[in-house]
């Protein structure tokens, strides 16, 4: 009788959560009330989730580590209402897998936040745990959370494996008969929806307490619902009570230490970064040149004092092509060899002719370049500019005193410097093995690159590895396609005595304003040599760019060395670039890959006014799931990581790290086929608008 | 604290690759780039005290207007006018940092982390301001971490609390007026003060520069 009536009031609470859910508006884009990662990554009492969200751009990293579990993940708070999370672990012990685990999965999970706490009522959330793949914590959930003072309170019902104590009927089902029972969740190869069963089944409540003791110190504890049931071969559970106590070492670090399952002890360590918030905000530079006045009240300026344009340039690091000056405008080619942010690098010129050119020259016509390529152009109106400096508008909207332009290139590019030359170490690494979950390889490089004529360069790079774990891998391509992409265990044993990483001569060109040009032949990359070429189209103030690439390859033999193998096929894309400066840019190829299957690449990015860009892309060819094999199709994600992010001070440097779950041989691309788009897109029209606070920095 | 940040983010690049290898930036530079963050870090947080280096006769003789900014971290400098005729006046420290002034009112800053990127008032002159509170507006600008420009526009009221006293800045004696002002958006509220000899030369101040700054001390050392 009693567990009739708790069942009903759980339904009934259930049934006002969802309607909440459904009515109520959708949480507002201000910053969320401070939310602590669970073990999963995302906002969290220990293994449970909460109603919190991270603010928009959080990225967590997150490691725990206890006797039966070895798990790291990513988290993202890629909407301001949607955090996604990806994970690699190794679960069990006593197993046949690296370190000893009976099982290493790959998963990921989204948390939506619905609500955020008001004054009378708590935060809603929803999720989605582990619901790509094999679903070894397949699982969803309603929660709510509610804080008094520092106390917080969460409760939810979960489904799937949360749903394993004190269960009650999916209250889902007054809705619709398909929730009464979950469907068995058909995995196939990995790496897809499988089964949709989500939200099926009956559901079991959970409930959380967090006590925040200070900034630094919350103590937690939770009921969790989850029976353990696959961990049961070598984990047994002797509580559903998990309790915790985290430690916020600083503003980046959260560590915890946490006891789970009545047996269990735990560490967990979560590293919280921004885009958004910099370990130094506005970052360190030298002051741009102030701007003199121009106009009635100002003394007049009859000279262009070409010579100080030149030091004050030279001292930020431009290297001027060329500067005229023709009637109203000055003309100035420049690369800019510092700045990341484009429009810092706009603005800087922009004030530096301002000040020192005559009262006659108005307009200047900025031009950049880069390897030998004019990548855009920017017109200033020198007048309009004089009062902006130091009451710059909040957006460029209805400012039309710096505009992108199409110039034709008024004349090669001067690069003095032909011979560019480097040696130093390397660091190349291989995820997601089940037997060697991380392999690495460190060892020198030497590279080099000689300018032949404008635009037309040889370069190449050597690598000699010294120490590293790559050739412990045991695996070997069982691929039923064209192995093109898969045997990078043969390469990565036949290239330890030394090999050449790429060895090309290649060509770039202005086509026509907007219209960029690439060709190149020789040992395009590891794996691949042959020729091929790309043009885009993308006008300087253009939101969508067009491009064009077709390439010839044959694979390359094992020790990575001149000799060729018989594997030969071409390749080409027809490619849209969208980024109209918002939130997300978007990529779409469409063509055919190295295994000679055809399909469609569609790449989705965030990008940051602060240069960070964290996306993922996933290809889909005529290539069948089961054909391809494990994980079913191609896909990664990455974060592209500006270096002045973390130093704070000017530089073009970025690194990109890439989790790429699995590498096989469908939807395979040719690495070096496109770059023309990432070499332009970040001085281009679109950036500069992202990152227009920093015009006048 | 940004030793860690550096150390973690130093990890996870170090084990990064990239699909697109031609574009991103190669362990030799990465390595001297960090190193170089790194150093920074590492050195320890003093600053030379421009009171230690200046001295009265010096700044007579120099005969320029110096004026001396000092920031709540104990950081101090020297500044001299940029030589010309812009908006505002802008002064430029040893350092390469700038502060532009309009009367003697903050305006900007360049080159100091969490500028200030511009301001502007309707804040009456000082001959006008009496013990008779005024209000008016203030709007500051300030970059973003996403390097968006933010505006924060406060209500300000000012008024002359002292129509004579007497400071020393650098063993000079001035006489001066004091003014206050307030500003406020929502809850937050700054209090600045200005020291305003009878040429209408603001002779001390503190004014409120960023969150991450606070209030800045600015002195005009010449006579």
């Amino acid at each position: 009788m009693f567990q009739q009536i708790s069942k009903s009031i759980m339904t009934l609470v259930s049934l006002i959560m969802m309607l909440t859910s459904l009515f109520l508006p959708h949480a507002a884009a201000s910053d969320p009330q401070w939310a602590t990662a669970s073990n999963f990554g995302l906002p969290g009492v220990i293994d449970l989730p909460t109603a919190r969200r991270f603010p928009d751009g959080e990225l967590v990293i997150t490691h725990q580590n206890h006797q039966n579990l070895f798990m790291s993940g990513i988290s993202f708070q890629a909407l301001p209402w949607l955090g996604v999370s990806f994970r690699y672990g190794g679960q069990g012990s006593g197993g046949g897998m690296a370190q000893g685990r009976v099982n290493w999965d790959r998963s990921f999970d989204a948390h939506i936040s619905v609500l955020d706490e008001g004054k009378y009522v708590p935060a809603i959330s929803l999720g989605l745990r582990d619901f790509i793949g094999t679903g070894w914590y397949s699982s969803e959930y309603i929660v709510g959370t509610k804080s008094f003072g520092n106390l917080e309170l969460t409760t939810g019902l979960g489904f799937g494996r949360l749903a394993g104590r004190n269960k009650i009927s999916n209250p889902f089902g007054a809705l619709s008969s398909r929730f009464d029972n979950r469907e068995g969740n058909s995995v196939g190869r990995g790496g897809t929806l499988g089964t949709v069963n989500w939200f099926q089944g009956d559901a079991s409540a959970f409930y959380g307490i967090q006590y925040h003791i200070s900034d630094k110190i919350t103590f937690s504890s939770e009921y969790s619902p989850d029976l353990m049931s696959r961990e049961s071969s070598y984990l047994h559970v002797e509580s559903p009570w998990n309790f915790g106590a985290s430690y916020q070492l600083n503003d980046f670090v959260n560590l915890s230490a946490q006891y789970l399952h009545g047996r269990q002890v735990s560490v967990t360590a979560h590293v919280n970064v921004n885009p958004g918030r910099p370990p130094l905000l506005g970052g360190k530079e030298l002051a741009p040149v102030p701007m003199r006045s121009r106009g009635l009240d100002a003394l007049p300026v009859n000279l262009n004092d070409e010579t100080v344009i030149r030091k004050v340039l030279t001292a930020d690091s431009f290297e001027i092509h060329y500067m005229k000056f023709e009637n109203d405008t000055v003309q100035i080619g420049v690369n800019n060899t510092k700045f990341r942010s484009q429009a810092q690098a706009v603005g800087r010129i922009a004030s530096t002719l301002q000040r020192f050119t005559s009262d006659n020259i108005t307009v200047a016509n900025i031009s950049f370049y880069s390897q030998d390529l004019q990548l855009v152009s920017y017109r200033v109106d020198l007048e309009k500019i004089t009062k902006e400096q130091y009451n710059p508008a909040a957006t460029d909207i209805k400012n039309q005193s710096v505009t992108a332009v199409d110039l034709k290139p008024l004349q090669g590019s001067n690069n003095k410097q032909r011979l560019n030359w480097g040696i130093g170490p390397y660091v190349a690494h291989r995820l997601f093995n089940p037997d060697l979950p991380l392999s690495m390889e460190a060892g020198v490089e030497v590279a080099a690159g000689y300018q032949l004529a404008p635009g037309l360069k040889i370069s190449g790079a050597v690598r000699k590895s010294i120490l590293g774990n790559l050739t412990d891998n045991q695996r070997r391509s069982n691929s039923v396609l064209p192995r093109v992409h898969s045997e990078w265990p043969l390469y990565d044993f036949a290239g330890q005595s030394g090999h050449i990483h790429q060895l090309t001569l290649s060509y770039v060109k202005n086509l026509a304003p907007g219209l960029y040009g690439r060709a190149h032949a020789g040992l395009l990359e590891p794996f691949f040599a042959g020729f091929g070429a790309e043009v885009l189209y993308k006008p300087a103030q253009w939101p969508v760019g067009i491009g064009l690439d077709v390439h010839r390859v044959r694979k390359r033999d094992y020790d990575m060395r001149f000799d060729l193998l018989d594997y030969e096929t071409t390749v080409g894309h027809l490619s849209l670039y969208y980024d109209a400066g918002g939130m997300f840019d978007i990529e779409i190829n469409a063509g055919r890959y190295l295994a000679r299957d055809w399909g469609v690449t569609t790449t989705i990015s965030r990008e940051f006014g602060s240069g960070w860009e964290v996306g993922g892309y996933a290809t889909l060819t005529d290539v069948p799931f089961n054909t391809f094999g494990e994980g079913s199709f191609d896909k990664a994600i990455y974060i592209s990581i500006p270096l002045d992010w973390i130093t704070s001070t000017p530089t073009q440097a970025q690194r990109i790290l890439t989790l790429r779950p699995i590498t096989r041989d469908g939807g395979a691309n040719l690495a070096s086929a496109r770059s023309l788009n990432r070499h332009i897109k970040r001085s281009h029209n679109t950036s500069f608008k992202r990152e227009y606070g920093r015009l006048w920095k | 604290m940004k030793k860690s940040l550096l150390t973690s983010v130093l990890i996870s690049i170090l084990v990064s690759c990239s699909s697109t290898p031609e574009l991103e930036t190669g362990e030799i530079k990465t390595l001297a780039i960090l190193g170089q963050a790194f150093k920074q870090s590492n050195k320890p947080k003093r600053f030379v005290d421009s009171r230690s280096l200046l001295t009265r006769k010096q700044i007579d003789e120099a005969k320029v207007p110096v004026l001396f900014v000092e920031l709540p971290s104990g950081q101090n400098g020297t500044l001299i006018p940029y030589p010309g005729q812009g908006i505002g006046q802008t002064w430029l420290g040893a350092d390469g940092a700038t502060i532009t002034l309009d009367r003697g009112v903050l305006k900007a800053s360049r080159g100091m982390g969490d500028d200030l990127m511009g301001s502007s008032s309707s804040m009456p002159s000082w001959s006008k301001v009496n013990k008779k509170i005024l209000t008016y507006s203030r709007e500051l600008a300030h970059i973003t971490g996403n390097n968006k420009i933010s505006r924060s526009v406060f209500n300000c009221d000012i008024e002359k609390t002292s129509s004579e006293e007497q400071i020393v800045i650098w063993d000079i004696n001035f006489k001066v007026a004091k003014f206050v002002e307030q500003c406020s958006i929502g809850s937050f509220t700054f209090k600045n003060t200005y020291q305003v000899d009878a040429r209408g030369i603001v002779r001390r101040s503190s004014q409120y520069h960023s969150d991450t700054l606070g209030f800045v001390k600015i002195e005009r050392l010449d006579r």
